[in-house]
């Protein structure tokens, strides 16, 4: 199993991870920082597996959500829609890899 | 149920929804279906979560099920139980489902290769009773290369002076016994050395005896008038049930179904016994059946901090268990916090997952 555990474990990571970007999109128009929860569980589902493009954005994300937690400003908010957006594409062009 | 269905008896321990742990024994499997033995009622469709089934000297197997049918003993000799269809989450449960199965199943046809007597101790204080068994099991070893020594004891206290002298394959225990009842032997038998030999519970008490000996530790339990049908299968499979090592126990503790699957997976690869907890209220269950040899617990989860549930279970609860936190988290924080909750350290996730295997294989002495 070790051998090869992206292409085997890729599908499952692709439905958890975007399933996690959903609740982050619905957080933030919720005004809820609570996103910091879920990009820090993306971000270790990501590194487990070695996928260190998602690592890095989901880190990204989190970063970006806490400095909005902790200043509530709209540039604050701004940078999180932002890096989630990337963050979404990235794992959208992954599923084709699925 | 299907026509590939063996009688063979295991014991069976069960969860549904809503209710308390059931130790029951199954007289029946396939490899879709279990058929239980008990008097509790289960609801057709409930989720039994988990299913764990043992028979001695061998490794159990855990997964879920859910309930077919409760089917009541219509006739006497007739079982009544609950019939249930495996529900697998993983290829690796079903085939640890269908070893089991064929270990057991087929040992019946199978010639024992041990050279010296089976022993066998019949902790019974009816002499008609005791005369019944002695002459059923010499029956069944007539003829045979194999020998087998058969002692007696007529109370509690008896059995466990023979018990702490001589090594016994296996015990035969009634449930009402003058001095000291079959449950506190049974429960001694299970302190002793040789803590996993086979027990076999007999009684004309019923559930209640049923209940009270499987949850004092035996392995089968036999209503009487014994089967002896019954006694006579376990015997063929105990004598050539091959002891396996025990696998080392892993508990993941994460609320991510994907990293416990991922992990969890790549653990049972190579050889590990693996429990999984999502959420922390179900943490008691997953430690009470057999405790692990080491826990990995995430330290996020919705209900709590990890290090926070690792400091709990090491002070309150006594657990000594070496305990992991593994986290994402930077490094620094995570060898802080496990300082702080004086556990035994941390695994980092962002090493993924080959490494941590590694970490794993060389904490329990492995790599």
């Amino acid at each position: 199993m070790v051998a090869a555990p992206r292409r085997k474990y890729l599908p499952m990571f692709v439905g958890s991870a975007r399933t996690r970007i959903q609740r982050g999109q619905e957080l933030l128009a919720a005004e809820n920082t609570a996103l910091v929860g879920e990009m820090h569980a993306l971000a270790g589902e990501a590194a487990l597996l070695g996928i260190t493009e998602v690592v890095t954005q989901a880190r990204a994300v989190e970063a970006a959500a806490k400095q909005w937690r902790a200043s509530g400003a709209a540039d604050a908010r701004s940078a999180c829609e932002e890096t989630l957006k990337t963050l979404s594409t990235t794992v959208d062009r992954l599923a084709t890899e699925a | 149920m299907d026509n590939d269905t063996t009688r063979i008896l295991l014991r069976a321990e069960l969860n549904g929804s809503g209710q308390q742990a059931v130790i029951a024994h199954t007289v029946t499997l396939s490899a879709r279906f279990v058929f239980v033995r008990t008097t509790h009622r289960f609801a057709a469709g409930e989720r039994i979560a988990p299913l764990r089934l043992s028979f001695p000297r061998l490794a159990s197997v855990e997964t879920e099920a859910s309930v077919v049918e409760q089917r009541s003993a219509l006739a006497p000799g007739e079982d009544e139980g609950v019939l249930l269809e495996f529900a697998f989450r993983s290829e690796s449960e079903r085939a640890e489902v269908a070893e089991l199965l064929s270990r057991i199943g087929d040992e019946g046809n199978r010639t024992p290769s041990r050279t010296t007597p089976f022993r066998v101790l019949l902790v019974e204080d009816s002499t008609l009773i005791r005369d019944v068994v002695t002459r059923a099991i010499s029956r069944q070893f007539k003829g045979r290369k194999q020998l087998i020594a058969m002692d007696h004891a007529n109370d509690g206290p008896a059995a466990i002076q023979m018990l702490r002298e001589t090594k016994y394959d296996l015990a035969i225990v009634d449930y009402i016994l003058p001095n000291l009842g079959g449950v506190s032997v049974i429960e001694e038998i299970r302190r002793l050395p040789d803590a996993a030999i086979p027990v076999i519970a007999v009684s004309v008490g019923g559930e209640d005896a049923r209940s009270a000996t499987l949850e004092s530790g035996a392995d089968i339990f036999l209503d009487k008038p014994l089967m002896l049908t019954d006694l006579a299968m376990m015997l063929d499979r105990l004598l050539v049930a091959e002891p396996i090592a025990t696998k080392k126990r892993v508990l993941l503790v994460d609320d991510s179904p994907f990293i416990l699957e991922l992990v969890s997976d790549a653990l049972l690869d190579l050889g590990y016994d693996v429990a999984c907890v999502t959420e922390l209220d179900r943490l008691d269950e997953a430690l009470a059946p057999r405790r692990p040899d080491l826990m990995l617990v995430d330290v996020q989860m919705p209900e709590a901090y990890g290090d926070d549930v690792a400091s709990s279970l090491r002070e309150d609860r006594g657990v000594e268990t070496p305990i992991y936190l593994f986290s994402s988290l930077p490094d620094a924080e995570l060898e802080t916090r496990a300082q702080a909750s004086e556990i035994e350290g941390f695994i980092p996730k962002r090493i993924g997952i080959e490494a941590i295997v590694e970490r794993v294989r060389h904490i329990l002495g492995d790599a």
